[in-house]
């Protein structure tokens, strides 16, 4: 689960394609963020450095928007949206039954990583749960435990 | 230029529905998606493919019936379209079987059908409960065509507001229209458009900017990334037509990276209208110049807030600046800036199409044109609804989201997202209207409605946006950093069984400080929900504080009646 060296190079790659252009570092981060699925530590000195920043305006943006995620991912990552129609429509029943399997992963074999989002606005068919990026509308725990027979890799 | 342009896409959408052809299209979206319609749509795919002469088979947009996902849309020769709802990849050999060998329309399965007259025992479409009182303005073309084919847009009458406007109007003329429309900002903040855009004419000189705000951070609400999705050809002509009028040469469309089909398909259309010179230099040799850039954000719920979204755009943390300087003079990268809502840049077009009068005869005196509602929580029918403002509440409760579903009664509605409020059942009574919603104190803002069945526990669903309120406010004023997360510690008391009674005078200080002392919407609206809920729910939250009981059982810590 280290960082590895290509994953901080294409960083860096991305990071120069910006430089010279008006308000880059966000667009930036977000390249980076959705190429990679996260941001490597080594980002924040390197933005400092290639884009003119100064390393706490890097650390501002970076913990200011929710999307960002530092540091590598576990294996499978599961989103669970929890804003208020998620959460009148069994948010929660999903939340307790994945921390509790959280506590018990290395039991089921499975590693991942379990997180609170804001889905892409699938309120109507809420409760939604992304498993590895891929967003799921009502999903109850049955439909949830099945998704994560078949979406999680196993290693 | 433009005439030719419109009859080749004419003739290309006739040969496309040319009637001795089979076409079945599915309807995409982030919604329809999550519940299989990108698996409905290959198994289509793979049943057909070589086997049928003259079969088209397309992704279309999203016709707003999400409670039916996936909605799969046929004609076959000679026949009107009909649509059918909740065919998923398991239903559809059979379905296509049963259809294009047998000739049975299995009315079963259908919604209804797009003709004037019912067809094989299906209902007439715009005849059935939920759709007969909508009228779609925005959503004309939700559902009938691919949303990134510029064809398919200009042959619905697309960009001939924009030829209209860049031949024959100034820009003054196209203010005075958008001004005589009464169209007002749909946001939530309910400005009026025409009047913030003559702000802009102060300036004169150098660049002037337009940014489209499509954050779109409220829980439960979702039309505007559904405009983007299912219609993004039609935001981009409003963001000319308006740019045109104010003299802006720039046009940032600010949207969460995370809505990603939204912006997949926005990319595209956008290189698409590149391509034949709708943007960039000399639009449809008008001699206006206009560059549109797509500013994908990260999620955070404060930058819907325009001078917070302005900071985004400039790629910092968006946090709100001061006003004054008001954004018009002092905006993006210091320069004049108008910021309009997705749905409010969405009506142009068609405010230029119709004339202000005829838009002005959709709605109220106060509020003219249609209202988008994202339809949310325990309805029967949830998905994307557009009314005449003024509709009756009760009709768009019962006919159009189709009450409750299952046996629930229903029990309150939370308009308005987080920053909204919350209703009982017993005042629906009353026209679907911005301002008379706000006066029983559950404003409907950008138009979300959840609909909220008994089984619901006011008391929890409250702390639950006051959570999210507090994980979004910005910090940057004291009020709303300090007050968001105390309402959360003292709510979250109230449903563990530490509930005392002097909670409530504690609330409504808190409140007061927040309302007094906030910059931004953010601060002075989060208490709304709150004080709306006590309002009406009093007896529920005494319940919780001095019975400790929760009567739907959702607060676990207490006893359940």
């Amino acid at each position: 689960m280290n960082e590895n060296d290509a994953d901080k190079e294409l960083a860096k790659s991305i990071l120069s394609g910006f430089v010279g252009k008006k308000g880059a570092l966000l667009m930036a981060l977000l390249d980076i963020q959705y190429q990679l699925g996260y941001i490597p530590e080594s980002v924040i000195e390197d933005s400092a450095e290639i884009l003119g920043y100064s390393t706490p305006e890097v650390w501002g943006v970076l913990t200011f928007y929710s999307d960002f995620k530092l540091g590598k991912n576990a294996e499978n990552v599961i989103d669970v949206c929890v804003d208020a129609p998620c959460h009148i429509n069994g948010a929660q029943d999903n939340w307790k039954w994945l921390e509790s399997a959280l506590l018990i992963q290395n039991e089921l074999g499975v590693k991942f990583e379990l997180r609170k989002s804001s889905c892409p606005r699938l309120c109507p068919q809420a409760p939604a749960v992304a498993i590895n990026r891929e967003w799921h509308g009502q999903v109850d725990l049955d439909r949830l435990k099945e998704l994560l027979e078949t979406s999680v890799t196993n290693n | 230029m433009f005439e030719e342009i419109k009859q080749e896409s004419i003739k290309y959408w006739e040969s496309l529905n040319d009637s001795s052809n089979i076409r079945i299209s599915v309807g995409i979206s982030s919604t329809s998606i999550s519940l299989g319609a990108g698996r409905t749509l290959s198994k289509i795919r793979k049943n057909v493919e070589g086997k049928y002469p003259n079969i088209i088979v397309s992704e279309v947009g999203d016709i707003g019936f999400s409670w039916a996902d996936p909605v799969v849309h046929v004609s076959l020769p000679d026949s009107p379209t009909v649509i059918y709802g909740n065919i998923t990849e398991d239903k559809v050999p059979v379905f296509l079987d049963k259809l294009l060998n047998n000739l049975d329309f299995q009315p079963e399965l259908a919604l209804g059908v797009d003709s004037d007259t019912s067809f094989s025992g299906i209902p007439v479409l715009n005849e059935q409960p939920w759709m007969k009182n909508q009228k779609r303005v925005i959503m004309q073309n939700f559902g009938k065509i691919e949303p990134t084919d510029f064809q398919q847009y200009v042959a619905n009458g697309g960009f001939q507001a924009l030829d209209k406007v860049l031949s024959n109007m100034s820009s003054e003329d196209v203010i005075t229209e958008v001004r005589d429309s009464g169209l007002k900002g749909r946001g939530g903040a309910l400005f009026p458009t025409g009047v913030k855009w003559g702000f802009m004419l102060n300036a004169t000189e150098g660049d002037k900017y337009l940014a489209i705000n499509g954050e779109e951070g409220d829980p439960g609400a979702f039309t505007d990334v559904s405009i983007v999705e299912n219609d993004p050809y039609r935001l981009l002509e409003g963001i000319l037509i308006a740019s045109y009028a104010m003299g802006c040469n720039k046009s940032y469309i600010h949207i969460r990276a995370e809505y990603q089909l939204a912006v997949k398909r926005l990319t595209e259309a956008l290189s698409n209208l590149e391509n034949v010179g709708f943007t960039g230099v000399d639009i449809m040799g008008s001699g206006f110049n206009h560059e549109i850039e797509i500013e994908a954000t990260g999620h955070a719920y404060i930058c819907g807030e325009e001078t917070a979204l302005m900071e985004s755009v400039e790629g910092k943390r968006g946090a709100p600046r001061p006003r004054p300087p008001f954004p018009a003079g002092y905006g993006i990268f210091g320069r004049p800036t108008n910021i309009n809502n997705v749905k409010t840049i969405a009506y142009v077009p068609s405010i230029i199409n119709l004339g202000s009068d005829a838009f002005k005869n959709i709605g109220t005196e106060n509020a003219s044109g249609t209202a988008l509602l994202s339809l949310s929580g325990h309805a029967k029918y949830n998905g994307i609804a557009e009314i005449p403002v003024g509709l009756n509440l009760n009709d768009v409760i019962q006919e159009i989201a189709g009450g409750i579903k299952g046996d629930g009664k229903l029990k309150a509605l939370q308009c308005g997202g987080p920053l909204g409020g919350i209703m009982p059942a017993s005042e629906l009574d009353m026209p679907t209207e911005f301002q008379e919603m706000s006066g029983k104190g559950s404003p409907l803002g950008s138009g979300g409605i959840m609909i909220l069945s008994d089984d619901t526990c006011i008391v929890d669903l409250v702390k639950n946006i006051a959570e999210f309120n507090e994980e979004e406010s910005c910090g940057k004023c004291f009020p709303c950093r300090k007050g968001t997360t105390h309402i959360v510690q003292i709510l979250k008391g109230m449903t563990e069984g530490f509930g005392d009674i002097k909670d409530f005078q504690k609330l409504e200080n808190i409140g007061n400080s927040m309302i007094a002392g906030s910059l931004c919407g953010l601060g002075q609206l989060a208490p709304g929900v709150l004080n709306s809920a006590v309002k009406y729910f009093s007896t529920e939250f005494k319940e919780h504080v001095v019975d400790k009981i929760c009567r739907t059982g959702s607060c676990l810590d207490l006893n359940k009646i």
